[in-house]
């Protein structure tokens, strides 16, 4: 009696156990063909935002440059002489920031 | 038995066959299941015995070069004066047969209309792009005219939505401010690797350093260009160029470059040049010329560096080192006086030369001061305050022998090169063989020198004896890492051709030039601080050799400040037609002179002096102050109190008890601004209003409240009732404001 009974315990422990190796396979195989994807959707997602990173960033070095170009010096005192003005250079005064 | 031995053979044979069956279906399996792993897992091809390795690592790979960037260059503020941009270059796409989507024409399909609308935008002639897009090729550019396109000309272009014409992205160098010193920066141009390379000034002479180094980028990628895990990316990132630092004042050169456009415009000059320099360090705040050129038009007309390689007779500004060897020798003394007429001279026959009288037999040849001008005898200072040519004279024959003052040019750095940062120079040529030619050179005649020397020099005699050799790059920095410095610039004591006690007593002569009455720098005074300086007027020399017959001059000035303990100088040239007005007109050089004081602050207070009529000195730095509570407080007290804080304070009525004030105890108040006690409230005498601004008037109309008119803004310029007289509440005071 007592050896069926022992032979019982041991068949639940090894079914037991297959089934959670079953189980831990399929999970596996389950989550690696879902974390796969979510691995790719997630480094395509950070590559369109590098990529609007890159975007964003030539277009505010574009935009630099454009300001840089409007408002030169050159730019200015042309259209101010267009408009009829005139430099007078005694009233030019310098004023310098002491705070840097 | 028999049969049972047949079946059972058969039987046996049966399964045998069966078994064999299984076995060959197993091992064929197994073969066939083994060899897609091993070519799956292993990477391996049996039956090829081919290492796939490399295939799968080749498989759709793309390779991308990334472009390093070639470094900045910055003024000594910050300013970046020298930049790489993104720009495009215009690609046309003539194939008929280029794939394109459904609807779309990817082919410049009509060449009269494309080159009729880029022809105004490219600046191009429109048959030269008809010409080009009819050529039998699959695709073209449109020469220099296509290439660098702003974003601005990218976009104007793509908003025609010409078929066929697209763009691809280019790198141009840009230097945002256009004329700024090209002489010494210089430029860098494209080059065919996509990149620039330096071409002249700076640019060439750091371009290793500037230069950085491409990264590239190699990967694989799904069909959408995206790199997925487990694909192959092999990134190596770009090494950008160093960036430099230079001594230049992006402010201050545009001062002397607007100096120069004056300059040009008063006098019509053929050549301007000018500098200014640090005495104590030799760094270069500002250093150009006209006619310059713009760096990123690159329209040259001229190739030479005026500072460097136009040597030149110097003329009067030269005298100084004439007068700084004298006394520097210890042959000088200020008490003796000097016959500043006509001088004449004789020959000994061994190279030396002697004064004798004008109309001495024995004289070989005379020579003059500028517009044949004598003072008569005076004392040798003057000589120099006047711009005596017979005063120099007379020092390298009485004072010093001219071997003497041969020595003293060759300490001061004359006919040799300065060695500045790359920048290419002339070192002159000495004309110092015969009498004529060394009395000539002691007034700055005879022999040519160029700017950067004559600078060099100037920084012993304005300076403390010390020679301190101009630089223009300051620091050579990581662009990663501004800490990690490179290279800084260190100042280089050339020689010390003179004492510091010579140095001081030439700068005090050389403020007399200015502050004489007679002095020839006396209208290059400027308001904010005192300066010293020498001038100069050299006729140049003809091209055809001897004689001065050119008609053309030189004016040259050479000037310190502050002149206690100069720190600055500034030269500055022009060469044109003789106009006896070059030292009288002399805004240019004085907007100039004035921006370096203002902008390092050496501003002194002869300015305020002068503007005040009382010949006070008014210098209270402005503070914010909170106005004190004076109601119920007696006038004695209140005015204590105001004079404290430097209130302007107003007191209306003849009260001895503070009634009320304005502004408002416990408000913010400024240093003199105007504060209004009442003290009585029948007793109102018309104050004097001139000068007040309207919240100064509405201050008093609220303390006294008496109508006031006011008309204008501004400040006060006239009141209809006088000063002094009684008022009441029911006048009404008209003021105007402008």
């Amino acid at each position: 009696m007592a050896k069926i009974v022992r032979k019982k315990h041991v068949l639940r422990i090894e079914r037991l156990a297959g089934l959670l190796l079953f189980t831990a396979c399929l999970l596996s195989l389950g989550s690696s063909l879902f974390l796969g994807s979510f691995n790719n959707a997630l480094s395509m997602k950070l590559q369109t935002f590098e990529e609007e990173i890159r975007t964003l960033e030539k277009y505010n070095e574009e935009a630099r440059i454009s300001i840089q170009g409007l408002s030169s010096k050159d730019r200015v005192i042309n259209m101010a002489t267009e408009d009829g003005m005139v430099m007078n250079q005694g009233n030019v005064v310098t004023v310098v920031d002491d705070g840097e | 038995m028999t049969v049972n031995n047949l079946n059972k053979k058969a039987i046996q044979k049966q399964i045998f066959m069966i078994n064999l069956l299984k076995l060959t279906t197993v091992v064929v399996a197994f073969v066939l299941v083994a060899n897609v792993f091993l070519v799956s897992v292993g990477k391996f091809h049996l039956n090829s015995t081919t290492d796939l390795t490399k295939y799968i690592s080749q498989a759709n790979l793309k390779n991308e070069k990334i472009k390093a960037k070639r470094g900045y260059i910055y003024d000594r503020n910050g300013v970046v004066v020298a930049e790489d941009v993104q720009t495009y270059d215009i690609i046309c796409h003539l194939d008929k047969n280029r794939l394109a989507p459904k609807g779309v024409v990817a082919y410049v399909d009509d060449p009269i209309k494309t080159s009729k609308e880029l022809a105004p935008l490219l600046g191009m002639d429109e048959m030269k792009i008809y010409e080009l897009l009819t050529k039998d090729l699959k695709q073209t550019e449109l020469g220099t005219a296509g290439r660098k396109l702003s974003k601005e000309e990218m976009e104007a272009i793509d908003a025609l939505n010409l078929n066929g014409i697209e763009f691809v992205e280019s790198i141009k160098r840009n230097y945002p401010y256009g004329e700024f010193a090209p002489y010494v920066l210089g430029f860098a141009q494209a080059n065919d690797n996509q990149s620039s390379t330096g071409v002249m000034g700076i640019e060439l002479y750091l371009d290793r350093q500037l230069t950085g180094i491409d990264g590239s980028k190699s990967y694989q990628s799904d069909n959408a260009g995206f790199i997925l895990p487990g694909m192959k990316s092999e990134i190596v990132d770009a090494q950008n160029g160093d960036d430099v630092i230079l001594t230049l004042d992006l402010s201050l050169q545009e001062s002397l470059e607007t100096s120069f456009e004056m300059t040009m415009e008063r006098f019509n000059s053929d050549r301007i040049w000018g500098a200014v320099m640090e005495i104590d360090t030799g760094r270069m705040l500002a250093y150009g010329q006209s006619p310059g050129f713009d760096l990123n038009e690159k329209e040259i007309t001229e190739y030479t560096n005026y500072g460097s390689q136009y040597p030149y007779e110097p003329g009067s500004t030269m005298k100084a080192f004439t007068y700084a060897a004298a006394i520097d020798s210890g042959a000088y003394d200020t008490n003796v006086l000097v016959d500043s007429s006509t001088y004449c001279y004789a020959v000994d026959g061994k190279g030396g030369f002697y004064r004798v009288p004008t109309n001495d037999g024995r004289k070989v040849g005379c020579i003059n001061n500028a517009n044949k001008k004598s003072w008569g005898m005076i004392p040798y200072d003057m000589g120099l305050v006047y711009s005596s040519n017979t005063v120099t004279a007379s020092i390298i024959d009485k004072l010093i022998a001219p071997s003497v003052y041969e020595d003293y040019l060759e300490a001061f750095g004359f006919f040799q090169k300065t060695d500045v940062d790359g920048i290419s120079e002339a070192i002159g040529t000495k004309n110092y063989r015969y009498p004529a030619d060394k009395i000539a050179l002691s007034y700055g005649q005879g022999s040519t020198v160029t700017m950067l020397q004559l600078m060099q020099g100037y920084s012993a005699i304005f300076g403390d004896g010390q020679m301190v050799k101009p630089y223009f790059i300051e620091q050579i920095v990581d662009p990663y890492d501004d800490q990690d410095i490179k290279y800084q610039a260190q100042t280089t004591i050339v020689n010390d051709p003179i004492t510091q006690e010579t140095a001081q007593q030439m700068q005090d002569i050389l403020y007399q030039v200015i502050y004489d009455e007679k002095g020839t720098g006396r209208f290059y005074k400027i308001d904010e601080t005192q300066i010293i300086g020498k001038t100069g007027t050299t006729q140049v020399a003809s091209l055809s050799g001897a004689g001065y017959n050119s008609g053309k001059t030189i004016a040259s000035v050479m000037l310190a400040l502050p002149y206690d303990d100069p720190k600055y100088m500034i030269y500055y040239a022009f060469e044109g037609d003789y106009d006896k007005n070059a030292h009288f007109n002399t805004e240019a050089i004085n907007q100039l002179t004035r921006k370096v004081a203002q902008l390092y602050n050496l501003t002194d207070n002869i300015n305020s002096a002068q503007e005040n009529e009382n010949d006070e000195v008014i210098d209270i730095k402005i503070t914010d102050e909170i106005m004190p509570n004076l109601v119920n407080h007696t006038l004695e007290y209140s005015l204590k109190k105001t004079e404290e804080l430097n209130l302007d304070v107003v007191i209306i009525g003849n009260g001895t008890q503070v009634l009320s004030q304005m502004p408002i105890a416990d408000s913010n108040i400024k240093t003199n601004e105007k504060v209004f006690i009442l003290t009585d409230n029948s007793n109102i005498m018309m104050p004097n209003m001139l000068g007040w601004t309207r919240s100064d008037v509405t201050k008093f109309w609220s303390l006294t409240n008496i109508a006031v008119k006011m008309d204008g803004y501004g400040k006060v310029t006239s009141q209809n009732i006088t000063e002094n007289s009684l008022i009441s509440k029911n006048d009404e005071i008209e003021l105007i404001l402008e």
